[in-house]
């Protein structure tokens, strides 16, 4: 085809598209709605509604151990992340602030979607649909996790790791915690905002690892997933290593503590962060003289940093089991 | 003649693709998604707690005041320091008179002494007689600096772990003579952190001493629990009768409800103004550590910092607006004195719901009228709901009309909830059967936080127990004791609801 027949065809192509942008009525704008509860937002979108449901932000007001650790939120310093006003309305990256309505939806659909104008935050213009959403950036950036997470350095942690580098390396907080569904993005993402009670997410983000040498047995904890520290969250989050003896008749011995990876209540003086930062390793050494038969090494998670006994922790009823290695003589 | 063609092409094509790229439905000016924009704040605020620090700071430096006059700390001499040791050695002796001769006499030493009587209170290897001498003497000098180092010492279990509880009750203790009340926001933070018991009496006991009640809460605490709770039990006898109360259950009531007598203190010093306004200015911290903290303290302060919470209602920081908001309405009835300048910025556009509700719990009648008003469907969702969740607070009879018509089944459910359990509150008695019934339904629907459901319920039963089976129903319901607030949930509501049936 010649120049000037190309001309001709993009010339059509335009000016089709020209009339029916002109010509073509769009359908009428939906009527606005006042945002009462995010049990509105399941009408059209069941899907992602039923993902939150199940989420831990569904909870952040309804958990009985949040309740019981606020008392019933008469502490009510607990409600700035527990019941938020939208985030957009605080301000991306802002402190969040508490609001008074729908307090037991938690950190609810409205809680991220809704902008202080009234619209409805979403990935795309959709002036027909009820909601009406507005393209929104601030939706995908890790600011917007920071008004509640930040508090806990986890944003902070995710910007000094490897994974905020621009380049073919980058992710950030939604690549784990809302992904793509089944990968796909024409799918949409994830509403479940799956974290540290997802035992599989917590197990993909750390490696153990442990061998005999001449000093004893080495074990080693690595950061391989997490794009920030391991636990995050300085309230309550705990893991501890653990290792046993394991008899010649195959019945363990008493676990005994190595090491635990936490950062402390603001009322534990006295104590270090020993989180585990992203993509770092601890090496901790059992002595040889300790561990002389086969043993077990155990990496566990506790979503509570108290043990019912200190003195004697009993990791396999009050933790979960992250990983385990056995240890040959 | 072709190239002519191709630009005429090529000029319409521009033009169209011009028109059409105009159209109303593009999402922004860049065409890109959009950047979402906060509302404009409040019109003339301004760093109040800034400026209030800083002319504060200034007024006390320039009228010497004792701590802020500009002075150059010098290395106490070897002979100082040999006196000092010497005198605290005689206060290890069995004779009263020279014992006080030497306490006055490392009182006139002045502020070396001091800087080596604090030296002792740290030192670990030093005898205990002579660390409990020490604190004996800081208080007795009644300097900025002597009670400085006092209530460092009580401090210490803030910044690390700290064994010696006996001599931070002892500190807590000989603060009581300091006179230096800009102590008391220190004290009170203290006292959320303290687990030694004895320790917690005495800091409750010099907080009473500046006229501050607010401690008498964690004495209750000791008094019901610790192993020797005597010590907590005549604290508490001590206080009430002091303050002229038939006991401490009174007097507490009496400082929560803002009574006059309860709230006699002597005196609210400059400096303490000042320690108040850096806590406030803590407001606009990131981290709610520090933010947490200044809330805990400035709720549980005197009623005289009221006005100053009041104040920061127009700083240009929204969180130190927000929060200022909180403590007043966490300090109830006591902050009172607040009620007309709340009632003046009902409106700012980013912490007027916080201010709706902080006008009900500081009990401000002439703002019922503002609160009816902001029920109405004009407004926000959360200013009605903070407004009808404030008539409740406020607790004026005369409300129940206004939360009554709040029922309308096109109200959001949020709404209704709050209207009927501010109704409970103003005015139980008024409550009918089935606006009960609709609230035990909503207690139990998993649809809105059942807290408040819950006590207004209570609040009915207890106003309708003379009715047939009232007191009974009522007795059960008080005695339904479940650590799962699930099980109790479900207890409650099934007595209600078979109270319900029968009286139907």
């Amino acid at each position: 085809m010649n120049v000037r027949g190309v001309l001709g065809v993009v010339v059509l192509g335009v000016a089709a598209w020209a009339l029916v942008a002109i010509f073509v009525t769009p359908p009428p704008p939906a009527e606005p709605v006042e945002w009462s509860s995010s049990r509105q937002c399941a009408e059209c979108h069941a899907a992602p509604y039923a993902e939150w449901s199940q989420s831990w932000h569904a909870q952040s007001w309804t958990d009985v151990e949040v309740r019981k650790q606020s008392n019933d939120f008469s502490n009510k310093d607990c409600i700035d992340c527990h019941s938020p006003q939208p985030v957009l309305v605080s301000g991306l990256g802002e402190r969040v602030l508490p609001r008074q309505t729908r307090q037991i939806e938690g950190v609810d659909c409205i809680t991220c979607h809704l902008a202080p104008d009234g619209s409805i935050a979403g990935t795309l213009d959709n002036p027909s649909a009820a909601c009406r959403p507005v393209a929104t950036r601030e939706l995908i950036r890790p600011e917007f996790c920071a008004g509640c997470h930040n508090q806990h350095g986890t944003v902070d942690q995710w910007k000094a790791s490897r994974y905020a580098q621009p380049g073919p390396g980058y992710q950030d907080c939604l690549s784990c915690h809302m992904p793509y569904r089944d990968g796909d993005p024409s799918k949409g993402r994830d509403h479940a905002m799956h974290g540290g009670h997802d035992l599989e997410l917590v197990r993909r983000a750390v490696e153990l690892r442990a061998t005999r040498g001449a000093e004893g047995v080495v074990v080693e904890v690595e950061n391989v997933g997490a794009g920030h520290n391991y636990p995050t969250d300085e309230r309550s989050r705990a893991s501890d290593v653990f290792w046993r003896e394991l008899g010649a008749d195959g019945a363990p011995g008493e676990w005994r503590h190595l090491h635990r990876f936490r950062n402390p209540y603001r009322h534990e003086v006295g104590m270090q962060n020993t989180e585990l930062p992203a993509g770092e390793t601890l090496r901790l050494v059992i002595d040889a003289a300790e561990a002389r038969g086969e043993i077990e090494v155990a990496l566990f998670y506790k979503l509570t940093p108290y043990y019912a006994d200190p003195e004697r922790p009993d990791p396999q009823s009050e933790a979960s089991l992250v990983h385990s290695r056995r240890v040959a003589p | 003649m072709r190239a002519a063609s191709a630009r005429a092409a090529a000029l319409w094509a521009f033009a169209i693709l011009a028109a059409a790229g105009c159209e109303p439905s593009a999402p922004d000016e860049s065409g890109g998604p959009r950047a979402v924009q906060r509302p404009a704040a409040r019109a003339g605020l301004k760093a109040v707690a800034r400026a209030r620090i800083d002319e504060l700071t200034a007024q006390l430096t320039a009228s010497g005041a004792d701590g802020f006059a500009a002075t150059t700390a010098e290395e106490p001499s070897a002979e100082v320091r040999e006196r000092v040791d010497g005198l605290l050695a005689a206060l290890e002796g069995a004779d009263d008179s020279l014992k006080r001769l030497a306490r006055e006499e490392l009182v006139s030493l002045g502020a070396a002494a001091t800087a080596l009587l604090r030296e002792k209170l740290f030192d670990s290897d030093a005898s205990q007689n002579v660390r409990l001498s020490a604190a004996q003497v800081l208080g007795e000098t009644k300097t900025r600096a002597a009670a400085d180092a006092l209530v460092e010492r009580i401090e210490l279990p803030l910044v690390r772990q700290d064994p010696e509880g006996w001599l931070r009750a002892h500190c807590a203790w000989r603060l009581g003579n300091c006179e230096q009340d800009w102590i008391v926001p220190r004290l009170i933070l203290t006292l959320r952190y303290e687990k030694h018991d004895e320790t917690v009496v005495y800091l409750a006991r010099t907080l009473a001493h500046f006229g501050v009640y607010s401690g008498l809460d964690a004495l209750f605490v000791v008094a019901s629990r610790a192993p020797e709770p005597e010590l907590a039990r005549a604290a508490l006898a001590d206080l009430a009768r002091d303050a002229g109360y038939d006991d401490a259950a009174a007097l507490l009531r009496a400082w929560n409800d803002g009574d006059e007598k309860a709230l006699e203190a002597p005196s609210f010093s400059p400096a303490r103004e000042l320690e108040v306004w850096k806590r406030i200015e803590r407001f606009s911290e990131w981290q709610l550590r520090g933010v947490d903290d200044s809330r805990f303290v400035l709720s549980r302060e005197h009623a005289h910092a009221a006005p100053l919470l009041a104040a920061a209602l127009d700083d240009a920081d929204r969180y130190i607006r927000a929060h200022s908001a909180q403590c007043l309405e966490r300090m109830g009835r006591r902050a009172r004195a607040a009620g007309p300048k709340l009632l003046e910025v009902v409106d700012d556009p980013e912490i007027g719901d916080q201010v709706l509700l902080t006008l009900g719990a500081v009990g401000h009648e002439p703002a019922q009228a503002t609160l009816i008003d902001r029920t109405a469907r004009n407004w926000p969702l959360e200013v009605r709901v903070s407004a009808a969740r404030a008539l409740g607070l406020l607790g004026l009879a005369s409300s129940a009309s206004s939360l009554k018509a709040l029922q309308s089944a096109e109200e959001p459910l949020d709404l209704r909830v709050a209207a009927l359990c501010s109704l409970a509150a103003c005015a139980p008695g008024e409550m009918t059967p089935a606006e009960a019934g609709v609230l035990l339904e909503h207690f139990t629907s998993g649809l809105v936080d059942s807290a408040g459901p819950e006590i207004a319920l209570g609040r009915w039963l207890e106003a309708h127990a003379s009715d047939p089976g009232g007191a009974a129903v009522h007795a059960a319901w008080v005695a339904v004791r479940r650590d799962d607030p699930r099980e109790r949930i479900a207890e409650r509501a099934a007595l209600l609801r078979a109270h319900l049936a029968e009286s139907n």
